[in-house]
């Protein structure tokens, strides 16, 4: 059993999905649209841990705003792009998560990081206390790169409905975040992974998930603000020069990227996938080297952070937590299904198929996903649960869109 | 010609009233911001409006492509396409008075909007829910009755029968009457059912204009979007009578 559904296999002792892709994926959707909302939002977009009955967890009040929704927003809009703009509930959940973050989940208008979106809060607050920083965040911290992710996810989101505020937001977000940046080298990022919000002071040199800011300077860069060319440049030239050589060493400039953790040698497989996303998204656009820059990124993960389960390789988060979780997971197949179908592999394919096809068994009959196949119940950690998860799956069908219907 | 309509994606908003003029008339159309790809989506509608290039620049969407023609203003654009597809009056003096009530239509429509929005429309409703409480009991007590008696009376007066608002033929603001009671009926759902009783030649105009073949088919696809708390009419059960 997997997730309580029998486990298939075919006749080589390959998993085969519970149901097909788009079966899964669909009834998981229906059931997010019908989330309880309170104070103006669903309730997925403001509380970390949900069962499966839409119930807060009671021993955890902290929430990680930018991630979750930030990815949620990616994950909404992609999926809105995917069914043909056809649902525009899709849309106007990625609305609401949007306007959470722009309005909710900022740091105070003073300080190093003024009105910047914050990495962890607190539960039933509206807006966030200056001091909600919780996981292993301090009350006053922030961590950088999640306002990059959340920025670009505010960006992403004019560019597909218009409003205003949320550009506003992802400017001044990447204004925040180049005002602080610094060169970078061999031992540190051009930011600190957390950094309090007031004086700017750095816990951690390294932060190892810098595509999502360089996707945010991309994105204004392409409205025209051209402010961000310098940063931007200054930024890829740090990636190119230090962080993918690293991968292809001990992979410390892949350190820290997980809101609850805080140990600064901690690698992360989420960073470098989300890197190689980034460069198999521009190809040679962005990278004359993509190819074997991709190729480094996906190995390191290989070699470091994947395990099997029921016969499969799948993928877990980090140096401090071996488990396959529903965001990593995904995120692995995901990637590996692009790399796969960039570079011709039908063994890769193979694999990244088999990633997701596990991960899709934590989708019950009635759509209730897991954030962990071994977890007992439907629920959890709502971005490994939901939102880091389903944008996953797009991508993957982009590149083989036969995965939909197959079973 | 196939007309490009500009309006946001996710909302039924001013560019509903587009919509259904484009509908009924069965012109082709593309809702622009709707679509992807290359010209398409919400950046193609924003060309238009920031471009320094357009001398005659619409001051917010709706906008409405027509061949050279960039029309703005949701009734200004049923002035121009009403007439071109049989739904508006051919004489001068039913044409005034079909823009006349689109006119009021428009009145009656930033007023919904500022039941939830009193204070501005760059807050959140969630930051001026006190004022909407107090605006939107004051528009269901008064503005709500005199607007809606005075379509009845529209209807009742008409000495061509009150199937529709003016004269014995459909015209674009009858379909605009349809869309105002059926927003309104989404927003406030109690209210509405008392004025159900009182107005009944308006609901009798929603429910005949609701079937006609070709609205009936655009309410059923996914053309159509559903109301949300995003748009015009949003339902805040706080908002609404007991």
């Amino acid at each position: 059993m997997i997730a309580g559904h029998t486990a298939r296999f075919d006749a080589a002792g390959n998993l085969k999905p519970w149901t097909s892709w788009g079966v899964a994926l669909e009834r998981e959707m229906i059931f997010y649209q019908r989330c309880p909302s309170d104070h103006g939002y669903p309730r997925f977009a403001y509380v970390t841990f949900l069962d499966g009955d839409w119930t807060p967890s009671a021993d955890r009040t902290d929430t990680i705003p930018s991630t979750q929704a930030g990815m949620g927003i990616v994950s909404y809009l992609k999926f809105y792009e995917f069914s043909d703009r056809h649902e525009v509930g899709y849309l106007n959940t990625a609305r609401s998560m949007g306007s959470y973050l722009v309005r909710e989940a900022l740091t105070p208008a003073s300080g190093a990081y003024p009105a910047f979106t914050r990495s962890t809060g607190t539960r039933e607050r509206f807006p966030q206390p200056a001091d909600c920083g919780s996981q292993a965040d301090q009350p006053y911290e922030i961590e950088p790169d999640k306002g990059g992710i959340a920025g670009y996810a505010l960006a992403l989101l004019f560019d597909v409905c218009g409003e205003r505020r949320y550009l506003e937001q992802a400017l001044h977000n990447a204004r925040v975040l180049a005002d602080n940046q610094r060169e970078g080298g061999a031992r540190e990022s051009p930011w600190p992974f957390r950094a309090d919000f007031r004086s700017g002071e750095g816990r951690g040199p390294i932060s190892g998930n810098m595509s999502y800011i360089l996707r945010l300077y991309d994105a204004l860069l392409a409205h025209g603000y051209q402010e961000f060319s310098l940063p931007r440049e200054a930024l890829w030239q740090w990636i190119i020069r230090h962080q993918i050589p690293s991968a292809a060493a001990d992979g410390g400039l892949f350190a820290q990227f997980f809101e609850d953790h805080d140990t600064p040698t901690n690698r992360t497989a989420w960073s470098p996938l989300n890197l190689a996303r980034y460069l198999l998204e521009g190809r040679e656009s962005l990278d004359p080297k993509w190819r074997s820059h991709c190729g480094t990124l996906i190995e390191f993960v290989r070699t470091n952070f994947t395990h099997r389960e029921f016969g499969v390789t799948v993928c877990h988060e980090q140096d401090e937590d071996k488990q396959a979780w529903g965001g990593i997971n995904s995120t692995y197949g995901a990637v590996l299904a692009v790399y796969a179908k960039a570079i011709g592999s039908a063994s890769l394919a193979r694999e990244a198929r088999q990633a997701l096809d596990f991960t899709l068994y934590s989708i019950d009959e009635q759509g209730r996903p897991r954030d962990l196949a071994q977890s007992a119940a439907a629920g959890g950690w709502q971005e490994d649960a939901h939102t880091d998860v389903i944008h996953n799956y797009v991508d993957a069908l982009c590149a083989f869109p036969e995965w939909i219907d197959s079973t | 010609m196939v007309y490009e309509l500009f309006y946001w994606p996710g909302i039924q908003g001013r560019g509903e009233f587009v919509r259904l003029t484009l509908e009924e008339a069965g012109a082709p159309y593309v809702d622009v911001a709707r679509e992807s790809g290359r010209g398409a989506g919400v950046p193609a509608l924003m060309r238009f409006l920031d471009s320094p290039r357009i001398e005659r620049a619409p001051f917010a969407p709706p906008f409405l492509k027509a061949g050279r023609l960039l029309i703005g203003q949701t009734a200004n654009i049923l002035q121009f396409l009403g007439p071109r597809h049989g739904l508006a009056p051919k004489a001068e003096g039913g044409r005034v008075w079909t823009h006349e009530l689109q006119l009021t239509i428009a009145d009656l429509v930033a007023e919904v909007h500022d039941t939830h929005h009193p204070i501005a429309s760059g807050l959140y409703y969630e930051d001026q829910k006190k004022e909407a409480r107090r605006r939107a009991a004051d528009f269901l007590a008064n503005r709500l009755p005199k607007f809606l008696g005075y379509f009845e009376q529209v209807l009742q007066r008409n000495s061509r029968g009150d199937r529709f608002l003016v004269g014995p033929k459909l015209t674009y603001a009858d379909l605009s009457a349809f869309q105002i009671v059926a927003g309104l009926s989404y927003a406030f759902p109690n209210a509405m059912a008392k004025a159900s009783r009182k107005y009944r030649r308006i609901f009798a105009h929603h429910a005949r204009i609701q079937e006609r073949p070709r609205i009936a088919a655009y309410l059923a696809s996914p053309r159509r979007i559903p109301f949300n708390e995003d748009g015009i009419f949003r339902h805040y059960p706080i908002l609404d009578s007991k």
